[in-house]
């Protein structure tokens, strides 16, 4: 079984290990290749992708911090939960379904395209922003608090002498990955016609000839994944990363705050289904769903079964890890999850059209082999950060560590019945980051498939809006219906 | 237990949804198509084939985000096993490109003579032309008046549009391919000048010719230059543009002409013998302009339709391609 | 018997449990006391093979054979009740101990689950599910799965720490009806001293990782030299 699973492991991380082959061959082969790094349009472009990422994620973490002391201000679970379903399900909204709406209510006027670019940005990061905040607030020891306000410590005092201290390693950390999801984000600001790092460097790909090339093009791109893996083994080191489950007191404010805020956010989500729906209804529904059902049910039939690989592997890998692997091993494991995170999905699609041609194993059924591979990659580093997450809740069953029961039996009634709740909800999300996927969609497609997100995208440059409103309302209405699922097995998986 | 019986339906439902999905009908007669035609446009083109052959079109589109890795790259991954039966290009570069390298097969079953020019199509017969646009220039109606509109190329790099034009990026598409038509037709030392003129209008360049013709039609910039049938795209939503082609100087427009080929060893080369067949014909070329994809023919019968073009043969330009690039990324 | 000799382990650079020689015998119960942080915990975690150290630690089998940690039948016939009891909510109160009773085959009646339901007084809950019950009941239901286990090794890590004094007797009383019964090594880490006096009590003291008494509750009565027992004795009712 070891032996299983480190050769798992090594498949698993074949194209990164293919991207790092191939840089290491680029950097080899010297400096002319790096000449067309200091060119001014690489660094103009790569200025302006720091400048987006850094302006949109310190506001997203700024408004953040807002929504989430609003968050602790709501008395009642059940506003809680709408609060956090809520959320989400703006999270689960793609900057490019963000960038429709507001087209059609003509939100930006006369913005120019980099303001345009932070709004859109900041819109799609706040959600994040929030239920990181919401996290991070969790983590405070509240007996130091207490202890802080009988000395009559000020606020400003016993913020900055104790509670940020404490978290500190989980804001660089949240500002770090909020960061990335901006930096590797290159549909939105093109359309917008703000030029970007990743548009820079795709465009760079085209003119390429060599792998090795391509890949020391994105050589900031590994930079960065080096970063955070460094700032998350840092964490996993200083133990920053177990969250206690203690409410912070910390945050006291009027509930009326909290009330106002969540009924913001489902305005913004109302308004959205709104003009969504509004703009849908301008083609008779019938004509809608005939120029639309195929791509629905492709798009359907997809998420599930990639999500279903995806989340039994992730079990699988888990579960193995768990049993077969030193801490090293298991550290190694998440820096390679991180890769497949936080590069451009296009690198990792291009490594594995790479392999798929030096196979040279071309067939209908390889080529949805490799489109579906290209998800799982993707989506794998979701899955088991949400694995991990729910098991940080588990209180560790050592009974069954010692009771002679077989692996089947205690698979069939602890394991499958306990978990069974966890895992439909890692599944359904696992469905919304499938549907929002634009990369492995496009360059991975076998040919007569097509996916939702990419016919958007397409029709986007068309203003076909009549159409790109009802896939987006589809789209969007599914996730709601998945969250309201989730929503309601969230309250058994986290007892 | 309710419960849990409940989501063992929930899954059998989506596992349900899955298997439906993902069965195909076992199309024993199909084609596979590679396009960068716009698949609003291509998608028309392939229903009508599907209907008049009963072959059923499985066809990959590129998309703005993946013009970089795209088509042209694919094809080249999948040279020694092609998965593709045809491609079917919107511009004539990349495909003359490929051809040098020994991607497709020749066609003989066309009249050759048919055809208005020779640039539009390959004496080899690998590749042949279908439908034309144009370069144009496009106003926003609102920012700039009638009589102040840029009647030629050369006024858009002058004094009086400096930070006012964008175009796309001229390293990439139909911008790389009007640019080398452009260094071969001003020779070397003229280009460097007209580069140096670019340069200094403090011109911005963009994605793609939709974000161009979008941006000018939401008023960011005043002027753009795409090709006709993003302009024309963009003047039936609504977007208050005009288009100006700039037929105004001895050469007349340039024009970029479609293009399509058929892959050697292609996996079904009897349906590609008749996609090729319905394709390269009169009439289809005719559909393709009622939707707006082409505005103009290669064939000879409609020639008085079209304005004064200019073009040049893409194997030409393929060593102008890259002596043009080396020269915008040291001048621009 | 389960035996440690020249054993340590280092947990950080504070402390290191250092083990001259421990021996469990069969059918004994233990109490391991000791100050907060003395290694209590520690130590019944490596007897159990959760932790690693270096040094001799093995375990003897029926047939007199030595069994070391990593190898697969150590566990058997261990069993370990934490502070965290990670009860299966999915699952009735007896349908916890019709699991354990029939190996884990069956969620059906077993023929003993009703002698294990009247043990731990939860005859009346039977039905319920673990999240209505109270915590001490809940750390009955835990008890009895581990004693319908039929360890030969029971360890409990503070099984008193949640509950009353006078619950805790109740507890103990079930735990000795089932020791006599069973006849399993008991291994106990408290801070109570419920049941410590009992003559057939072996006590166990732990200060900074090592292991400065092993005896019955009359031997320590007499011993002196450590400031620690002296204040611990002080306080016993």
């Amino acid at each position: 079984m070891r032996l299983l699973t480190y050769s798992l492991l090594v498949l698993f991380s074949l194209p990164i290990l293919i991207l790092g082959a191939y840089l290491g061959i680029g950097i080899y082969e010297g400096t002319n290749i790096l000449h067309s790094f200091i060119q001014d349009s690489f660094l103009v472009a790569l200025k302006q992708s720091i400048i987006l990422s850094s302006f949109s994620t310190v506001l997203a973490l700024m408004a953040g911090l807002l929504f989430a002391k609003a968050f602790f201000t709501l008395k009642h679970t059940v506003l809680q939960t709408l609060y956090l379903l809520v959320l989400v399900v703006l999270f689960m909204i793609q900057p490019i379904m963000i960038l429709s709406v507001a087209k059609q209510v003509k939100l930006f006027g006369t913005l120019n395209p980099f303001s345009q670019s932070i709004t859109i940005a900041t819109l799609h990061l706040l959600p994040l922003a929030t239920l990181f905040w919401i996290s991070i607030y969790r983590y405070i020891q509240t007996e130091a608090l207490s202890i802080a306000h009988y000395l009559s410590a000020t606020r400003w005092s016993t913020y900055w002498h104790i509670v940020l201290p404490q978290i500190r390693l989980h804001i660089g950390l949240a500002f770090l990955f909020l960061f990335v999801l901006v930096f590797i984000d290159q549909e939105v600001p093109s359309i917008l016609g703000y030029r970007t790092y990743t548009e820079e460097l795709l465009s760079q790909m085209t003119l390429m000839e060599e792998m090795q090339t391509i890949v020391l093009s994105a050589l900031p791109s590994f930079m960065l994944v080096g970063v955070l893996s460094l700032g998350i083994i840092l964490g996993f080191t200083n133990n920053a990363l177990s969250f206690s489950k203690t409410i912070s007191p910390y945050i006291q404010s009027n509930a009326r705050f909290g009330n106002t805020t969540l009924a913001v956010l489902y305005l913004w989500l109302g308004a959205m289904l709104f003009i969504l729906l509004k703009t849908s209804l301008a083609v008779p529904i019938q004509t809608l769903f005939n120029n639309n059902i195929e791509v629905i049910l492709q798009t359907l039939s997809l998420a599930v079964v990639v999500s279903l690989c995806t989340l039994i592997l992730s079990i699988l890998v888990q579960h193995m890890l768990k049993l077969y692997t030193s801490q090293t091993m298991r550290v190694i494991w998440a820096c390679v999850l991180l890769c497949y995170l936080l590069l451009p999905h296009s690198l990792i699609s291009l490594a594995l059209l790479n392999i798929y041609q030096k196979l040279g194993f071309f067939s209908s059924v390889g080529d949805f082999f490799i489109f579906f591979l290209g998800y799982v990659f993707v989506l794998s580093p979701i899955a088991f950060l949400l694995l991990f997450i729910f098991a940080m809740h588990e209180k560790k069953d050592y009974f069954l560590d010692f009771f002679p029961v077989s692996s089947y039996q205690r698979w069939l009634r602890i394991t499958l019945p306990k978990q069974w709740t966890v895992w439909t909800i890692i599944f359904l999300i696992l469905m919304t980051f499938t549907l929002n996927e634009l990369s492995v969609s496009i360059l991975l497609v076998p040919p007569g498939f097509e996916t939702m997100i990419v016919k958007i995208y397409n029709l986007l440059h068309y203003g076909d809006k009549a159409n790109i409103a009802f896939l987006s309302l589809l789209q969007l209405l599914f996730l709601i219906g998945c969250f309201v699922i989730l929503s309601f097995l969230s309250k058994k998986a986290i007892r | 237990m309710i419960l849990y019986k409940k989501l063992k339906l929930i899954w059998f439902v989506l596992i349900l949804i899955g298997i439906l999905g993902c069965s195909k009908e076992n199309a024993t007669k199909k084609i596979i198509i590679y396009t960068s035609v716009d698949q609003v446009y291509a998608s028309k083109i392939f229903k009508d084939f599907e209907k008049k052959t009963g072959i059923k079109v499985l066809a990959v589109y590129d998309t703005e985000a993946s013009k970089a890795v795209g088509l042209e790259k694919r094809l080249l991954m999948e040279k020694s096993h092609p998965r593709a039966d045809i491609f079917w290009n919107s511009e004539p570069i990349r495909i003359a490109r490929l051809a040098k390298q020994k991607l497709f097969k020749p066609y003989m079953n066309i009249a050759v003579q048919n055809y208005q020019s020779k640039n539009d199509y390959d004496i080899n017969r690998r590749w042949f032309g279908i439908g034309k646009r144009n370069r144009v220039i496009i106003v926003n109606t609102q920012l700039v008046k009638k009589d102040a509109y840029p009647k030629l190329l050369e006024t858009l790099w002058s004094k009086k549009y400096y930070h006012k034009v964008a175009i796309s990026s001229p390293y990439i598409g139909t911008a790389a391919t009007h640019f080398a038509a452009l260094y071969h037709a001003l020779g070397k030392k003229k280009f460097i000048q007209l580069l140096k003129k670019i340069k200094a209008a403090q011109v911005t360049y963009l994605a793609g010719n939709s974000v161009v013709k979008d941006l000018v039609g939401e008023g960011k910039y005043p002027i753009g230059l795409v090709d006709s049938d993003d302009a024309l795209a963009g003047i039936k939503a609504g977007l208050p543009i005009a288009m100006i082609p700039y037929n105004q100087n001895a050469s007349g427009t340039f024009t970029i002409v479609g293009t399509v080929a058929q892959l050697n060893h292609a996996p079904h080369p009897k349906a590609a013998e008749h996609f090729m067949q319905y394709l390269l014909t009169p009439e289809t070329e005719q559909k393709l302009i009622d939707l707006g994809a082409v505005q103009y023919s290669v064939f000879k019968h409609n020639k008085s339709k079209a304005p004064k073009q200019w073009t040049e043969s893409p194997s030409v330009l393929l060593s102008d391609l890259e002596d043009s690039y080396t020269l915008m990324k040291e001048i621009l | 018997m389960i035996c440690m000799q020249n054993y340590q382990l280092q947990k950080n650079t504070q402390f290191t449990l250092d083990i001259d020689t421990l021996t469990l015998r069969k059918n004994t119960k233990y109490f391991i006391v000791g100050a907060s942080g003395s290694g209590k915990s520690t130590l019944i975690r490596t007897c159990l093979g959760l932790d690693e150290g270096r040094g001799t630690l093995f375990r003897k089998n029926a047939s007199g054979v030595k069994v070391l940690p990593h190898h697969k039948s150590y566990k058997q016939g261990l069993m370990y009740l934490s502070q965290s009891f990670a009860l299966w909510e999915h699952l009735s109160v007896e349908q916890h101990l019709n699991f354990t009773l029939s190996q884990g085959k069956s969620l059906l009646l077993q023929a003993e689950t009703d002698y294990y339901l009247s043990l731990v007084n939860l005859t009346l809950q039977r039905t319920q599910k673990p999240h209505t019950l109270s915590g001490g009941e809940q750390q009955r239901l835990a008890l009895a799965r581990a004693l319908a286990s039929k360890p030969s090794y029971l360890f409990l890590d503070e099984p008193f720490a949640n509950i009353d004094i006078v619950q805790a007797d109740i507890f103990m009383k079930m735990l000795e009806k089932e020791h006599k019964k069973q006849g399993f090594t008991l291994v106990k880490v408290t801070h109570h001293f419920v049941g410590i006096k009992e003559n057939d009590s072996i006590i166990v003291v732990l200060e900074e990782g090592k292991v400065i008494f092993t005896g019955s509750y009359q031997e320590i009565l007499h011993k002196h030299d450590s400031p620690w027992i002296n204040q611990w004795k002080a306080l016993l009712p």
